[in-house]
């Protein structure tokens, strides 16, 4: 709101790993959540959380 | 399969309230054209929370504070700022290699800056200069580091999609 340094995460988008059988994904900070919701749904997954601001 | 007498009867229903259902209908467009006249209005006068709060004793962000977080970027980050003087301080010391290739340290316009600072719902307006975007995780713990032991405010910022204005 002032004069911070914005440190955007945007850049660090990366699914690195699905585990199927535990159900854990490995990604970075900065994916989207509806980026990720969509590969999941892909796979027959859906990620347990679901915000309003979850993407663009 | 409805029996005619109710059709009869909804047709009945229909034509009485008829009258009251065009008018409603009416309204329907000037109600959404006064939503849109009051989200743009919000954009203009995106609200910024300056000032009901002050602003903590932290270092103000120079040219050089600039170069030296470029010199963190080792993996391709970039960085973004509408300092002035910044390209020119970076060119002659730092990173004349880097720079030309227009990566780091790349001079914009505060209006290029307007996507970070204004919020994704147009309601709020941080006023950051400087925006830096690291690739990997140890570039984040760099650029981290650096503010802390500089001490310069931090704002973490996803795809500031967020609904209540903490991302600037």
């Amino acid at each position: 709101m002032y004069d911070e340094l914005v440190i955007n995460l945007g850049g660090m988008d990366k699914i690195r790993k699905f585990d199927s059988v535990s159900g854990i994904v490995t990604c970075d900070a900065g994916v989207i959540l509806e980026s990720l919701d969509n590969y999941l749904a892909e796979l027959g997954y859906t990620v347990p959380l679901d915000l309003g601001a979850k993407g663009r | 399969m409805c029996p005619v007498g109710l059709t009869v009867l909804h047709l009945l229903a229909v034509m009485t309230i008829g009258r009251r259902t065009l008018l409603a209908a009416a309204r329907i467009p000037l109600a959404y054209l006064q939503v849109v006249r009051a989200s743009v209005a919000s954009r203009e006068l995106a609200r910024t929370y300056a000032s009901s709060t002050t602003r903590g004793s932290y270092t103000s962000l120079t040219p050089k504070h600039v170069a030296d977080l470029s010199g963190l970027l080792t993996n391709s980050g970039t960085i973004l700022t509408s300092l002035e003087g910044n390209s020119e301080h970076i060119t002659s010391n730092l990173l004349p290699n880097r720079l030309s290739e227009g990566t780091p340290g790349q001079k914009v316009t505060t209006d290029e800056l307007d996507g970070f600072n204004i919020d994704w719902m147009g309601k709020y307006r941080g006023h950051s200069k400087v925006i830096i975007k690291p690739k990997s995780t140890q570039e984040v713990s760099a650029i981290v580091k650096y503010c802390y032991d500089n001490n310069i405010a931090v704002v973490p910022q996803g795809g500031n999609t967020g609904l209540v204005g903490v991302s600037l």
